[in-house]
């Protein structure tokens, strides 16, 4: 049976560390993403002095810099004791009301993703570990919903005219207009139109269930990556923020997690050295399976050709393996935000093409392709690595001297 | 208790959905990026036309763009600007926009 992790104090102030904390995972991860998306992209900075204020009161501070600065440090703040643990919900709570306080101030101000990041922020303030993930799984349904209700209502979504107009301004890709030319009239912008209200009602209520979950987050990613590929924009903080809250539907494991390796195998033994070095969560058990006391129902004739890794819920052999346990590791994600956060000129204006590659990397259409790797570098791993592990041989040692 | 505010916030929201279903302000309306209105500002004060940097800083929006929000919210920062900030000033503005591509409307405040 897989232990339970245990918070270790001296390991908190870790910014990537992100389990063990006042909130169950991955609330805690979801909010880092996002504060590390905040600081990479200097959102904190554009929080506004009061001008034009949804609330009259706030006009007393009519343009004051003061008033600017003071949401600035209170967002700075939240940001920084987010990265270090440190009282996580006032932070988060920090951090949402600044933004909301800054929307409230100033009309000019408004955009919706800003909205957005500020109202999934109160909400993680408002988590705990008893109501878990559900307020933020709301926040993000209520999103999609309301974004195809108001699609499907409005006369120019549904004629396509809205979508005609908008790819003249937007889209940046000749092949899109290439493929318009080519079409009936007005038979692509309707097309992209209904696909895009259809695709917001499928997130909608495929993320009401578990079972649809999944899938529903692969239509997200795909919505989200093929509005980049398209306009090469990131919508504010849209483009990250999104699939930064599909993590709040993922089942996170509540104890540690097995990896049953071939303790014979020097790869498998070095494979376990480095990763139990990115393992900062202390979230993975390895174990030789030759010295495991519980097999998990797998056979040693099948631990012997593959590395397998049991959760709670499911066992993961060979590739499948390496990529939960890439999933599971948040260190995964930042290095996926940081790689993404870089300015356009960066990726000669094609971040989406980097955006595609790591979603193709863990889309099942990969699974194949790391399969087969799998299995060349498995079948010739005793001569890649030629000496076998310290743990099995020093037992067979050993035991053979006693005997 | 937390549990119970993240309830109300969220029914909050809701409700402001429902709402921007039946008012033409759609502030809170969850719809991002619906909407894609070219629009252009015209404002006549003290006997001349602004320039674009002039509306800029009046108002916080450029004098003409494409505007990825309802053409409401334009209406809505122009009324402020001009029932507050600049209430003495007796400008006269005049918004030409085409909403969503469609044919062009426009607005004139005051509005008579």
């Amino acid at each position: 049976m897989a232990g339970k992790m245990k918070p270790s104090k001296s390991w908190l102030p870790n910014p990537l560390r992100c389990g063990g904390t006042e909130l169950p995972m991955p609330l805690p991860l979801v909010a880092k993403l996002i504060v590390v998306c905040l600081l990479g992209r200097l959102t904190w900075l554009t929080l506004p002095a009061p001008f034009l204020p949804f609330l009259p009161l706030l006009d007393y501070f009519h343009n004051a810099n003061l008033f600017a600065w003071a949401l600035r440090g209170t967002a700075l703040l939240g940001a920084i004791a987010v990265l270090f643990n440190y009282r996580l919900r006032a932070a988060y709570l920090a951090i949402g009301v600044s933004f909301l306080l800054g929307i409230l101030a100033s009309r000019v101000y408004f955009e919706n993703n800003l909205m957005f990041l500020a109202c999934v922020f109160v909400l993680l303030g408002l988590s705990d570990q008893r109501t878990g993930s559900w307020l933020i799984r709301a926040q993000v349904i209520l999103l999609f919903f309301s974004a195809a209700l108001n699609k499907i209502m409005d006369a120019s979504w549904r004629s396509g005219h809205f979508f005609d107009f908008w790819a003249k301004v937007a889209i940046n890709k000749n092949l899109y207009f290439q493929l318009a030319s080519w079409l009936p009239a007005m038979f692509l912008p309707r097309m992209m139109s209904w696909m895009t209200i259809a695709m917001e009602f499928t997130i909608c209520f495929g993320l009401l269930f578990r079972r649809t979950r999944i899938w529903t987050i692969w239509i997200g990613l795909l919505l989200s990556l093929g509005m980049n590929i398209l306009t090469e924009r990131t919508f504010g903080v849209f483009f990250y923020l999104m699939p930064i809250c599909y993590l709040a539907f993922a089942d996170w494991p509540r104890s540690t997690v097995t990896v049953l390796y071939d303790g014979d195998c020097g790869l498998c033994a070095r494979t376990r050295q480095v990763m139990e070095r990115f393992d900062i969560e202390g979230l993975f058990d390895w174990k030789p399976f030759q010295q495991a006391s519980d097999l998990h129902g797998i056979s040693q004739e099948a631990l012997r050709q593959r590395l397998y890794v049991v959760t709670e819920k499911k066992k993961y052999s060979g590739f499948a393996a390496f990529r939960i346990m890439a999933l599971y590791n948040p260190l995964t994600y930042f290095v996926i935000l940081m790689t993404l956060l870089g300015p356009q000129s960066l990726y000669f204006h094609h971040r989406s093409l980097m955006a595609a590659f790591f979603v193709f990397l863990f889309s099942p259409f990969f699974a194949p392709i790391g399969q087969a790797a799998y299995e060349v570098v498995a079948r010739n791993r005793h001569a890649i690595f030629p000496e076998g592990s310290c743990s099995a041989d020093t037992f067979r040692a050993s035991r053979s001297s006693l005997e | 208790m937390n549990k119970l505010i993240g309830v109300l916030f969220l029914l909050l929201q809701l409700c402001s959905v429902v709402n921007s279903r039946f008012v033409s302000s759609r502030w809170l309306a969850w719809a991002p990026n619906d909407y894609a209105v070219w629009y252009r500002l015209q404002v006549h004060l003290n006997g001349r036309d602004l320039l674009s940097s002039e509306i800029q800083k009046r108002y916080g929006l450029a004098a003409e763009q494409v505007y990825e929000n309802p053409a409401r919210n334009i209406m809505d920062i122009v009324q402020q600007r001009e029932r507050t900030y600049s209430r003495d000033d007796h400008a006269e503005v005049f918004l030409v926009y085409r909403p969503n591509g469609e044919s062009p409307q426009e607005w004139r405040w005051p509005e008579k």
